[in-house]
């Protein structure tokens, strides 16, 4: 027996070299190469697809959120169920404009500060109960109180008057800033004029949750279909821990004539490459995560590669309050040692551009990205070694000399291992540093990160809303979310202007100022510009993808 | 010869003393019988020949690489051992990486550099390269990707060349598959080696101790080594990376801490059945001490199955140092062992298959070795099977 498995495994071994040393029947020309995606041009450009079949789909994600509770989670992982199963006073359309969700109307006061919402007629919890304002009420409330332990509580808290003195428990719910003025009218108010209120109000956090379901079974509510309450166009009928999450069309959605999809199955394949198997086997329409690797190829093919401009940037956290990392000029040395081509073209391999600065484009003011014509800091494309090597002299390291080991961590993810093994290799070779990496799961990671207990750390940070706002608290000091540690009397100052700066030119010209003013500073490691990709089959129309990373399927129709 | 068949083949033989006494096999040492019985096994030489050849080439192999196991080429990652290339229009060979970019190859087989990207022709799937002046049109509307003329079509002919610069082709960053191999098997070894050194020193010791004393300490041992074995080996793998931080130590210090317990079972068993027999009697009346009897007679005798054990253990100790690796757990980068390889290819599986079949061919011929080499062993040691 063991002879015999011995010459099947040469033979096996034998077989794949031979497979591919030999070719039989070479073609002679182009026309003679199998027209592999020849028909997928005409379908992919319909726009307007006339449903077929069961209107039923299923889609992969290859990350299990943290929990499903909007008013808690801020984890991105969770956007796919939240998103499509929840709305809020405003929304997202095609095009990416916002546009009315529950509210269908608005009114600011002349100064600014108080938003009054209009809701819509008829609105329906997803157990047939009314909905009203009230629950949007009750909801901003909850996660304004300590215990629920909100996520992005500072989304709201740095917004609506006397949050914080609620959430300090210094002021009652009389004094808060969110009112029912009756059951189809809530009020707003804030604490300084904000001109980018609404686009904060389209995050989940201010998304509604219902207070009999909640009350009745704690925490627990988002742990089963049948107390997961919701109001957005599909509602949850089955989750499988780890597995799956099953949404159904919600008949209560005011919109849900317009509808057309009656099942929604997320699952969870946290392998990317099984995801991709699945997917070209036809067993599941779409998946979130790429392999890398087969990007090219896929793309070639025509197999449904959709990529969506994204306003968010992939850098690398430098923790700023530990030395010699506080001294600006090893962090110039850091940003100007990493080939950013190289590393897009052949590590990550996806349509990306090389960043120079946190700030990603994206942000037009009257039709003009605010971010163009600004400086590249004297960082390029590619690896600038001598510009770095003379960086870190002048810091006091000539040739890497007495430079402590870089301790580069990351989180257990394919393809941020290899951004960060490549990184490594640079680093080491263009600084002549010594790099030692280290990898965690992302939520011990996080916690890492988030305590300064770090040197340079794998990051990136997709905008919650279309606004630069959404960035600049990212390196202001104090900000729950400045986990480089970053610290400039300045730079406070100029985000605390464009924070109740009413006009939006005037607030975009401080952006810039403040954002050039951190990256001088080289804050952070900034590698590229996101652009969000996936796989969708032909036959799946009328999903859309916002520059916030959302991902909408209420209008999916199947094909 | 006539004499002999013309006699009564029943008769008794003229015999005397010294011919009654003669042993007419060859009488070998116990060892030289082992070894006798071993080298008559093929399978046990074959496996005895690749491990041999596995140590000179993990000690060895760098010494004879061009490369580092952490030198990365980003312009030339997931190439393969054997490619296809494509003549051009002057002569030169040109592959196509999965990345869809084109590299030129020497002759000799020896790699070079990727082309620069002219432009994109979307609507005729095609991407233009420049190559020694000339453009050259990367055709991807079909299956297999082909390198043609741009206006006419034509392909340029394909030949086979196998990869000079990297003889068993590189991984998604660019490095040497060969160079990581020896790393990667060297660490497989070490890993071996420590098994291998545990079970001889506290596996013998404990299991030794616990049979010979007997009693009350007998059972507490035991029961101890019944606690350690229910642990399983990855949570408790897991929790000692928490504490002493990723690396080979750890691995070795996880793997040294339990990996002892089956011996300790197998010899603390020999011990008990082979402290009844009367030499062991004997030792204890002319006065030998415990430790004498213990390591003079006892584990000598049991010999047999501590080696058979041990080399029984040691691939289940390899196997899992690539099982943890595989996971994820262990070995930081850039530091390659057999399993993380393996991991880091699977992502790659689909466009580079290779990446995973070499590391995976490498641990199958490694578990196969000592398999083998146990297999024989246990033949050899057991005198029940003697021909």
């Amino acid at each position: 027996m063991k002879k015999k498995a011995l010459s099947a495994l040469l033979a096996g071994a034998l077989a794949v070299s031979l497979l591919s040393a030999c070719s039989s029947n070479e073609p002679q020309n182009i026309s003679d190469v199998s027209a592999s995606t020849a028909d997928d041009t005409s379908t992919a450009a319909t726009a307007e697809a006339a449903p077929a079949g069961a209107q039923e789909m299923t889609f992969v994600l290859n990350n299990i959120p943290d929990g499903l509770d909007p008013g808690v989670t801020n984890n991105s992982f969770a956007q796919y169920v939240l998103i499509n199963c929840f709305e809020g006073l405003v929304t997202y359309d095609e095009s990416g404009s916002l546009v009315g969700g529950c509210a269908e109307s608005w009114d600011i006061s002349d100064d600014g500060l108080v938003y009054t919402f209009h809701l819509r007629d008829g609105l329906k919890w997803s157990d047939g109960t009314p909905f009203t304002a009230n629950d949007f009420v009750y909801s901003i409330q909850r996660v304004l109180t300590p215990s629920t332990a909100a996520q992005y509580v500072s989304m709201v808290t740095g917004y609506i008057k006397n949050a914080q003195e609620f959430y300090d428990g210094t002021a009652t719910a009389d004094d808060l800033g969110v009112k029912a003025i009756d059951d189809q009218t809530l009020e707003i108010t804030l604490i300084q004029p904000t001109s980018y209120f609404i686009d904060v109000l389209s995050m989940w956090v201010y998304d509604p949750v219902q207070q009999a379901t909640v009350e009745a079974n704690g925490d627990a509510w988002t742990s089963s279909p049948e107390t997961y309450v919701c109001n957005g166009p599909f509602k949850v009928t089955g989750m499988s821990l780890n597995e799956n999450v099953i949404l159904e069309k919600n008949e209560n959605y005011w919109d849900a004539e317009n509808v057309t999809l009656d099942k929604l199955t997320f699952r969870y394949i946290l392998d990317n490459s099984t995801a991709l198997t699945a997917y070209e086997s036809g067993e599941v329409d779409g998946i979130i995560s790429i392999p890398s690797s087969d990007y090219a190829r896929l793309k070639a093919e025509k197999a449904g590669v959709q990529v969506y401009p994204s306003y968010g940037t992939v850098y690398y956290n430098i923790n700023c309050s530990v030395a010699p990392y506080d001294n600006p000029l090893v962090r110039k040395a850091l940003c100007l040692a990493i080939d950013r081509q190289s590393l897009i073209d052949n590590v990550v391999q996806v349509d990306a551009e090389p960043a120079y600065s946190f700030l990603a484009p994206g942000y037009s003011v009257d039709g003009k990205d605010i971010t163009e014509g600004r400086s590249n800091y004297g960082l390029s494309a590619t690896a600038d070694v001598e510009a770095a090597q003379a960086a870190l002299a002048e810091a006091g390291y000539p040739n890497g000399e007495g430079f402590p080991t870089l301790q580069l961590s990351y989180y257990q993810d394919d393809t941020v291992k290899k951004i960060v093994e490549a990184m490594a290799e640079m680093l080491k070779n263009n600084l002549n540093i010594n790099v030692e990496v280290s990898s965690n799961d992302w939520a011990i990671f996080y916690e890492d990160v988030q305590q300064g207990n770090y040197e340079v750390a794998a990051m990136g940070w997709s905008a919650d809303y279309l606004n630069p706002m959404s960035f600049l608290p990212l390196f202001k000091t104090g900000d729950s979310s400045n986990n480089s540690f970053y610290s400039n009397p300045e730079y406070d100052a100029l985000v605390e202007q464009v924070m109740s700066e009413s006009d939006t030119a005037k607030a975009a010209e401080l952006t810039m100022q403040a954002a050039d003013l951190a990256s001088k500073d080289y804050c952070c490691l900034p590698l590229y510009y996101k652009s969000n990709s996936f796989l969708m089959h032909d036959n799946i129309s009328g999903y859309y993808m916002t520059a916030s990373s959302n991902l909408y399927f209420k209008h999916v129709v199947v094909s | 010869m006539a004499e002999l068949t013309q006699q009564n083949k029943w008769a008794p033989l003229q015999a005397s003393d010294a011919d009654r006494e003669k042993i007419w096999s060859k009488s070998r040492t116990f060892a030289g019988d082992v070894w006798f019985r071993f080298r008559h096994k093929p399978t046990a030489i074959a496996g005895f020949v690749i491990i041999a050849v596995l140590i000179l080439f993990s000690i060895l192999g760098p010494l004879f690489t061009p490369y580092d196991y952490a030198v990365q080429n980003l312009e030339m990652v997931n190439i393969p051992p054997i490619m296809k290339v494509y003549v051009g229009p002057s002569g030169e060979y040109l592959y196509i990486t999965q990345s869809l970019r084109i590299i030129t190859v020497g002759k000799d087989g020896k790699v070079g550099s990727q082309l620069t990207r002219v432009r994109e022709e979307t609507d005729k799937s095609m991407t233009i390269f420049e190559s020694n002046g000339k453009e050259v049109a990367l055709y991807y509307g079909g299956s297999p990707y082909v390198v043609a003329d741009e206006s006419t079509g034509n392909i340029y002919p394909t030949k086979t060349l196998w990869n000079t610069s990297y003889l068993l082709g590189t991984d998604a960053l660019g490095r040497d598959i060969l160079t990581r191999l020896m790393y990667g098997t060297r660490i497989s070894l070490v890993v071996a080696f420590v098994a291998a050194l545990v079970n001889m020193i506290i596996g013998i010791l404990y299991g030794g101790v616990s049979g010979y004393v007997g009693g009350m300490v007998d059972t507490v041992m035991m029961r101890i080594v019944d606690i350690i074995s229910t642990i399983p080996l990855t949570l408790y793998v897991i929790l000692i990376m928490q504490v002493m931080g990723d690396g080979i130590q750890s691995i070795i210090v996880a793997l040294g801490s339990v990996y002892w317990v089956d011996m300790a079972r197998v010899v603390r068993g020999q011990v008990l059945s082979l402290k009844q027999q009367e030499f062991v009697l004997a030792a204890k009346t002319i006065g030998s001490s415990p430790k004498t009897i213990l390591l003079q007679h006892l584990i000598p005798n049991a010999m047999g199955s501590i080696l058979v054990t041990l080399t029984m253990l040691i691939p289940s100790a390899i196997f899992m140092e690539a099982f943890l690796g595989y996971l994820g757990i262990g070995l930081q980068p850039p530091l390659a062992s057999l399993g993380t390889m393996c991991n880091d290819a699977s992502a790659n599986l689909r466009t580079s298959p290779h990446e995973l079949f070499i590391p995976a061919l490498m641990i199958c011929a490694i578990m196969f070795a000592f398999n083998f080499v146990g297999d024989g062993l246990r033949d050899a040691l057991d005198p029940k099977l003697k021909k």
